[in-house]
């Protein structure tokens, strides 16, 4: 258990701030005062600051651009058609990419259009109705029905 | 061009508007001035040189093509690194669609690199003669992680912890605003410190360490920006 969790997340935000120099005049005189008094508060400042030793020893590992990266680039450069006729091609594309859109819209709409037009949304997918699945009969009418039969029983009986 | 060779150190707008006057050499000076750090920002994603070259050829490319639509209202550096961040997070996303492996060795994570449960009690002081091989095992293992957190988390770890950038230039380079920033960046540390202590507890800060009742510390880091 580390000693960061010891303290509140208004707290650990505001060291971690102290941390990264963001605080500002007052904040900091204030967050000072606060880490001389509060043995806690230093603890957890002392956890922040090991943990990130890991990223200060990463950060001096770099990559560096290998030798005639810029030749490359250039090369490159000099192949690309000019500025104007790039930004043609992204708007074309753009526009390409919008029809793509509008069609596949009028598509899904055509679609729920028919669905709708063959019965199959208006009380057919949606209750069940094109399905082979069982309905129940209401409950008013099979009491109807049951009382309608208690009758007839009663009436034999009274014969 | 003339201009350029006379004075090679031209600000950046003066550099941006000889390119978009058709400077080569511009363009070449713009590069020198900022290939390495876009390469050191790539290879925080990607470990493979050559494709980290790519990546930057393409990045470099980009602000080529894109240069004209440079609206100047932000730091040159802060554009250059959100094209290099969204480079960086396609090529992630590539990657992880074709399931290639993106980090080095993934042994780490299971906690072979802290040494496992022999860990306890680790001195963790600077002056330690194993201090080296344990500030090594401790950037392992916070490179591991951090490879392994969500893109979101990485990318504002990568921005504040590895490249140093202030809060307000993290808001420039991922377009949102500084209470994001900190939430997600407060967020991405406490993944990582959850990571740590669940993974490599021997790592963990204050296992086993008592309270060095050190004040506070003299300067916040980041001071030199």
């Amino acid at each position: 258990m580390s000693f960061a969790q010891k303290v509140s997340e208004n707290d650990e935000r505001l060291l971690y701030r102290f941390l990264d120099g963001e605080l500002v005049g007052d904040e900091t005189v204030a967050c000072r005062a606060r880490l001389e008094r509060e043995p806690l508060l230093r603890q957890a400042l002392q956890a922040m600051q090991d943990r990130a030793r890991g990223f200060v020893t990463v950060r001096s590992e770099a990559m560096v651009a290998p030798a005639g990266f810029n030749a490359k680039v250039l090369a490159a450069a000099r192949r690309l058609p000019e500025r104007a006729a790039l930004r043609e091609a992204e708007v074309g594309a753009s526009v390409v990419v919008m029809c793509r859109r509008l069609l596949l819209a009028a598509a899904i709409l055509f679609g729920i259009g028919f669905l709708w037009h063959s019965g199959l949304l208006d009380g057919g997918l949606l209750d069940g109705r094109a399905t082979d699945s069982l309905q129940a009969t209401p409950r008013e009418a099979v009491d109807r029905e049951m009382k309608r039969l208690d009758d007839v029983i009663l009436s034999w009986k009274a014969k | 061009m003339f201009a350029l060779k006379q004075n090679p150190e031209l600000s950046d707008p003066e550099l941006i508007a000889a390119i978009l006057g058709g400077s080569e050499a511009a363009f070449g000076a713009l590069m020198d001035r900022y290939k390495d750090r876009v390469f050191r920002l790539l290879g925080r994603y990607c470990r493979d040189p050559v494709e980290c070259e790519d990546l930057a050829q393409d990045v470099f490319l980009k602000v080529f093509r894109k240069l004209d639509t440079f609206q100047h209202e932000s730091q040159f550096f802060t554009w250059l690194y959100r094209i290099t961040v969204n480079a960086a997070t396609d090529y992630l996303s590539r990657a992880s669609r074709r399931r290639l492996r993106l980090v080095e060795d993934d042994s780490m994570l299971d906690g072979s690199a802290s040494g496992g449960s022999g860990g306890a009690g680790r001195d963790h002081d600077a002056q330690s003669p194993a201090a080296p091989l344990l500030r090594a095992e401790l950037a392992a293992v916070t490179r591991q992680i951090v490879d392994k957190l969500p893109e979101k988390y990485r990318t504002i770890l990568i921005l504040r912890e590895f490249e140093d950038l202030s809060y307000n230039e993290i808001a420039a380079v991922l377009q949102c605003n500084l209470g994001t920033v900190e939430s997600r960046l407060f967020r991405a540390r406490q993944r990582f410190k959850e990571a740590l202590e669940r993974h490599h507890p021997a790592l963990v800060p204050g296992h086993g360490v008592p309270d060095r009742g050190s004040p506070a510390p003299g300067a916040p880091r980041g001071g030199d920006r």
